[in-house]
């Protein structure tokens, strides 16, 4: 375990206090207490951030440690723009998840400041990093939803009922993913002289993609008919999401070029 | 659904599950063996089925050419398969066979600045051939770049004691009385220390020392005339003969062989002599004049070498810190040198090394035409991420290595990648891109919520 006692530590670990203390407010039913707390934890973690990008005086999407602490920004905005645009509810949901995703920001990753490598002094190093951070957040969104769904939870009333929230959300997140595959191998044709490298992070991303692709098609094909299986893959989607972002760093067995994420 | 719309659509999902169990396969594979893999026979059938699908699939719904966006997105995927299969290994050995053409996939060349060619090296170990490109490529400059300051890392030999800081100026590490202190004074890109011209009559007590920048002259009394600098050589070189005699001049590699051009001012107005004087080699400048010259580091009045940081012109870092004994007393300066293992100070048990991280390299490449005169027809400064395009290749930075002699010459890799295709890959990208966004965020959201409102 990592402890950080440092400026830093300290902005994540009262980013998380207040997500959890927002958390708790929300499930017991004082949801305009636990609202504003939230968006106080959005402000903290802004400044976690902003501090971030000062001190490595770069854009902090370069490690894993810097990637969480991107990913837990993005959750109150998401949150928000899903509530408000989409008839989306879950603001609960959203706090927990925003501070599952500072866990290993704040005990697991250290927190070292690195130079940026050659291979990432790029203009697509902010793009394409972003809009996966946006997907990732957005899938998270939608694989609550989707888990909703398989235990047959209702639907607060004026929101949309589980199946159709994570088909919406899948749908808002998707071009993202997208977008950032996309980036991702225009960057590859410009830093490492082909668009597709066969990369292990390439590859299960790719397969990330082609699980909603696959939710997608099926959705069409079958509709709601058989709304546990469109909700299985939606969870699959970010079963795989989540070995593309983790287990290829992490582990050995994926070694290639996307390994200075390390 | 129609029977042939439903088989359409099974089909489809089946090799999207297919193609998710290849990619994960490839996964573990590792990115050589996924790349065989992915260009073998089998796969190649499989993303030709894909292609033919996606074809059948706009035959059969017509909703895939109806609506824009879907169109949009279909398309998008046929355009990056035709890219994607014309441009791969097994598409450009097809097409060598059919066409009877030499494709130049892709390859690496290898220069010292300075050099040029227009061979390739294509394949590796067995399978490696020289190929020829239809121009000439040269190398003028390679350099690598550093992040300033690099990172102090300090240690207790024989201990597991480390540290490291940063080394901005005025950085220090206390250890107390059990290992002493260290504070940084400043950091070099490349330490240089001042040298100077020193200048002695041999048996007397006579001698002076003069600063060696150009056109510094000296006045060394009636009787002996002075002397002036006219250039200062890091990597002295002399053409021998030619037309206009010997010309002395500055070679490009790391400076091994410092000189001064110097005249010497007879007193009576005698006609000045040119002469050069050697780092290396010390001595009389000529046999008629009693002066004996040493071009060689100053120190200054407390013995003390006089560095200074000569910035873009080499690359000896070093770090200038004050460290503290443990038995206390005066701090004593000390430099550490990036290229030079650490060692311990006398009367201080720490140990040194100061690491820089890389943050560039850089060749300054130009493309040359194969006529006689050898027309340069662009250039640029190729760097990673930033490669140079030109005759349908793109030359990337790749690699660098130290000459395996020892004149400590750098060269530089290119790879060089033949860009077939890409023109399909990329608009199908944009097709896909703007296509998938306007069915996801435009038609399939605004569908649900209307559905909701009714």
């Amino acid at each position: 375990m990592d402890l950080k006692m440092t400026p830093q530590g300290y902005l994540i670990y009262t980013t998380m206090a207040t997500y959890a203390v927002a958390f708790i407010l929300t499930v017991s039913k004082k949801a305009k207490a636990g609202l504003q707390l939230f968006a106080l934890g959005f402000v903290i973690s802004i400044i976690a951030f902003v501090y971030r990008w000062i001190h490595v005086s770069h854009c902090p999407m370069q490690n894993l440690f810097e990637v969480f602490l991107t990913l837990a920004m993005l959750c109150y905005p998401i949150s928000m723009l899903s509530r408000r645009f989409l008839k989306i509810a879950g603001h609960a949901g959203d706090m927990a998840i925003g501070m599952i995703l500072l866990l290993p920001a704040g005990f697991v990753f250290h927190a070292e400041p690195l130079h940026l490598p050659p291979a990432l002094q790029s203009p697509l190093f902010i793009p394409h990093v972003a809009v996966y951070m946006i997907s990732y957040v957005i899938m998270f969104k939608a694989t609550i939803c989707a888990f909703s769904q398989l235990l047959n939870r209702r639907a607060e009333p004026g929101t949309l009922e589980p199946e159709k929230a994570t088909y919406i959300i899948v749908c808002l997140g998707f071009p993202f993913l997208t977008l950032g595959l996309i980036l991702g191998s225009v960057w590859g044709k410009m830093a490492w002289s082909d668009y597709w490298g066969w990369d292990p992070k390439e590859l299960w991303s790719l397969a990330s993609w082609l699980v909603y692709i696959g939710y997608f098609h099926a959705r069409y094909m079958f509709g709601q008919k058989h709304a546990k299986l469109n909700s299985i893959l939606a969870i699959t989607g970010m079963v795989f999401i989540i070995i593309t972002l983790l287990w290829v760093n992490l582990s050995r067995m994926f070694s290639g070029l996307h390994n200075y994420a390390n | 659904m129609p029977n042939i719309k439903r088989q359409v659509l099974w089909a489809t999902l089946v090799l999207i599950f297919l193609l998710t169990v290849f990619s994960v396969y490839g996964a573990f594979l590792g990115a050589n063996r996924a790349q065989v893999f992915f260009n073998s026979i089998p796969l190649a059938i499989c993303w030709s089925l894909f292609l033919v699908l996606l074809v059948a699939g706009g035959l059969v719904f017509q909703r895939l050419i109806r609506v824009p966006a879907l169109l949009l997105i279909h398309t998008g995927c046929i355009a990056i398969l035709i890219g994607g299969l014309w441009g791969s290994s097994k598409g450009q050995e097809i097409r060598k066979k059919v066409f009877k053409c030499d494709i130049i996939g892709s390859g690496y060349v290898m220069l010292y600045p300075g050099q040029q060619t227009s061979q390739i090296q294509v394949g590796e170990g067995k399978d490696m051939q020289i190929k020829n490109l239809p121009f000439v490529v040269a190398v003028d400059d390679f350099r690598i770049e550093h992040y300033n300051p690099g990172k102090l890392f300090i240690g207790v030999p024989g201990t597991e004691n480390q540290w490291s800081m940063t080394a901005d100026p005025n950085s220090q590490l206390d250890f107390g009385n059990k290992f002493g202190a260290v504070k940084v004074v400043r950091f070099f890109e490349n330490l240089q220390i001042t040298k100077k011209l020193f200048i002695t009559v041999p048996g007397t007590p006579q001698e002076w020392s003069m600063s060696v920048a150009p056109n510094t002259q000296l006045d060394l009394g009636e009787t002996l005339g002075s002397v002036k600098v006219l250039r200062a050589f890091k990597n002295f070189r002399i053409t021998v003969g030619g037309e206009g005699g010997s010309q002395a001049y500055e070679a490009p590699g790391p400076g091994t062989n410092a000189a001064l051009e110097i005249l010497l001012i007879p007193p009576r107005g005698e006609q000045p002599t040119k002469h050069y004087i050697f780092e290396m080699r010390a001595g009389h400048a000529n046999k008629d004049s009693p002066l004996s010259f040493e071009y060689k580091q100053a120190t200054d009045n407390t013995g003390e070498n006089l560095a200074y940081d000569d910035v873009g012109s080499g690359d000896n870092a070093a770090v200038e810190l004050l460290v503290t004994a443990p038995s206390g007393g005066p701090a004593t300066p000390r430099y550490v040198f990036e290229q030079q293992p650490s060692h311990a100070q006398q009367g201080s048990p720490l140990a040194f090394q100061y690491r820089r991280t890389i943050s560039d390299y850089i060749s300054d490449v130009k493309i040359l035409k194969k006529t006689d005169d050898k027309k340069a027809v662009t250039q640029k400064a190729v760097e990673v991420n930033h490669p140079l395009y030109y005759g349908g290749y793109h030359f990337y930075q790749s690699s660098y290595g130290q000459d395996p002699r020892g004149s400590g010459q750098m060269y530089t890799v290119l790879s060089v990648t033949n860009s077939t295709g890409l023109g399909w890959v990329f608009t199908g990208f944009l097709l896909m891109c703007l296509g998938i966004a306007w069915q996801c965020w435009v038609l399939d959201i605004r569908k649900v919520l209307r559905q909701e409102a009714l």
